[in-house]
């Protein structure tokens, strides 16, 4: 069965809609997610490129600037809230953490 | 040194790992892919290096684009942006090339990589190899029901046999293509569920491959095998039924270089396949009908002719394994004898006509059809079209006073295995026989004033079946 899609939100789509809460050309997003996680997530080209479309689709983000092909985005109400549902899902995930390890232990 | 070279394009649509392997290989080797055509793909020398490749699906792009589009130009700059630079595309097939190290891959969320995939196959590839397994079905039933009708025809013709096999390997490969696709997708899709991995494709480009190769030796085999004319005629043929694919090929990219956007190309190109398929279908039924009404190409020289009451008739000399002369005592020489015929791998099948000059109402004459199985298996087959071929009875009950039947008579006499006569209402026999030998039948038909002496019988014996009979 294929994923629900956008249920929830895998770590290159929660990234790419972090970027997006300020204007941010799309090509840029490339080089803002690994230095905002210090390397560890990296978006593909491809998979960035299709992203940005199904978020433009859903109305999570809104093109504000189209200069030939390059265009600049930035998050919707909605693409915010997709961002608070997911926050909240992993506090929730690391309270349960914490209820069975304690803080201490991670 | 050859500057370029090309490759027959033959991969599994969707197998990245097998084309993204091959052309690492190739870039190892000096030969860097430069252009993707429908029929082949280009590479250019370069120095040998080690480059990684990636093979990427763009659904929206089509084979009918007069250009890349903005929108996959803009997927383009992303990829050189993190070092992937286009080698070669063809419609929604993109192959990048990096020379980083470890670059960071153009797809990174399978699940992603996978839905274009999808889209691509439901959308173009599945349809196209649907309909190539549905017409491979579809033809090879309308070769089971030519087999049924007239057996002995059928297998006498090696064209059958290549026909089969080469509609059995186009059924082959749409269905490695959709079955393969369907099982991978299978996969793939376990393997996001599971561990959100991408799983390798697999392709069957060495399997397909040597199938064409297969095919293409056959057809060359085939074209050897035939008599000079024939040949010719049989390679003109495959030319001109070649021209319509090539034709259509032009003319799109024709539209695509002018600039023509990629619906208006489609729907003109669909009218322009449709109208030179139609058109090209009617001038080959004019024209092989004026060459058949107006040329000499099918006649054959004959030995010499003559002339009776105003007419002009054709003597031919061919050689027949059995003649009016080994079965009666006569020195008439102006018999003209004529053995047309097929042969395969498993059958050959002979007609032999041996008439007196018309007006020599004195001679005899001699028709038979001589059939040589060359697979034992299909003894039984040839047998029962043949016995069922010796009587006509269409129209007619059996209770008709014309109605025909094969009866069996003493076989030992022809040095046959078995031997039927043709009778026609109780009593009346015709002088028509159908001899059974190791590996040949003959349907014999002479003339219905010979009378079959044991020599005759004897003779038929030597020639047709090679037995030895006595007789006194």
């Amino acid at each position: 069965m294929p994923r629900a899609k956008f249920q929830t939100l895998t770590e290159q789509m929660f990234y790419i809609l972090l970027c997006l809460k300020n204007e941010c050309y799309g090509m840029d997003i490339l080089d803002k997610v690994p230095a905002m996680t210090n390397g560890r997530v990296n978006v593909g080209s491809g998979t960035l490129y299709n992203l940005l479309e199904q978020f433009m689709e859903e109305g999570f983000i809104t093109e504000t600037k189209v200069e030939g092909r390059r265009r600049s985005y930035l998050i919707t109400k909605k693409g915010k809230e997709m961002l608070d549902k997911e926050c909240e899902r992993l506090t929730a995930q690391l309270a349960d953490y914490n209820s069975i390890f304690g803080e201490g232990d991670l | 040194m050859k500057s370029t070279k090309h490759k027959i394009a033959q991969f599994t649509f969707y197998d990245r790992t097998g084309i993204q392997t091959l052309l690492e290989k190739e870039v190892q080797k000096g030969w860097m892919l430069e252009k993707i055509s429908s029929f082949s793909w280009k590479f250019r020398r370069i120095e040998p290096a080690k480059i990684h490749f990636a093979v990427t699906y763009f659904p929206k792009a089509s084979g009918f684009d007069p250009q890349p589009s903005e929108e996959q130009q803009r997927l383009w700059e992303f990829c050189e942006h993190t070092g992937w630079k286009l080698a070669a595309h063809n419609a929604h097939l993109q192959v990048f090339y990096n020379e980083q190290e470890s670059p960071v891959p153009i797809e990174t969320d399978p699940q992603i990589e996978l839905e274009n995939i999808q889209k691509i196959a439901y959308k173009t590839i599945i349809p196209s190899y649907s309909v190539i397994f549905i017409l491979a079905v579809f033809s090879l039933g309308l070769q089971m029901m030519m087999y049924i009708g007239n057996p002995i025809s059928y297998l006498s013709r090696n064209s059958s046999f290549i026909g089969i096999l080469c509609w059995l390997a186009l059924m082959a490969m749409s269905a490695l293509e959709i079955g393969g696709f369907l099982i991978w997708q299978s996969k793939a899709q376990k393997a996001i569920m599971t561990d959100g991995s991408f799983v390798k494709t697999f392709g069957f480009r060495k399997i397909e491959l040597g199938l064409m190769w297969f095919i293409i030796a056959l057809y060359a085999v085939y074209l050897m095998t035939q008599h000079e004319q024939s040949g010719s005629i049989i390679l003109l043929t495959s030319v001109i039924a070649a021209i319509p694919a090539f034709a259509v090929a032009l003319f799109r990219n024709i539209l695509k270089k002018l600039g023509v956007s990629a619906g208006t190309n489609k729907i003109l190109t669909i009218v322009f396949a449709v109208i030179f398929c139609l058109g090209g279908t009617v001038a080959a039924i004019i024209g092989i009908t004026n060459l058949v009404m107006t040329s000499d190409l099918f006649d054959r020289e004959p030995e010499y002719t003559y002339e009776y009451k105003g007419h002009t008739f054709k003597v031919y000399d061919d050689e027949l394994p059995l003649m009016v002369q080994d079965m009666v005592e006569t020195d008439y020489d102006g018999y003209s004898t004529e053995w047309h015929g097929n042969e395969s791998i498993f059958i050959s099948e002979y007609d032999a006509y041996q008439h007196p000059k018309v007006g020599d109402l004195d001679q005899y004459s001699l028709q038979y059809t001589l059939v040589e199985i060359k697979v034992p298996f299909l003894y039984n087959t040839v047998f029962n079209y043949m016995l069922n071929d010796l009587t006509n009875n269409r129209g007619v009950t059996e209770d008709d006073p014309f109605y025909e039947r094969a009866v069996e008579i003493p076989a030992s006499e022809w040095g046959a295995q078995k031997a039927y006569q043709l009778y026609i209402g109780k009593d009346y026999t015709d002088n028509e026989y159908l001899l059974c030998y190791e590996d040949a039948i003959i349907m014999l038909r002479p003339d219905m004033e010979m009378e079959l002496t044991q020599q005759a019988k004897a003779a038929v014996a030597e020639k047709i079946g090679g037995v030895v009979v006595c007789y006194n």
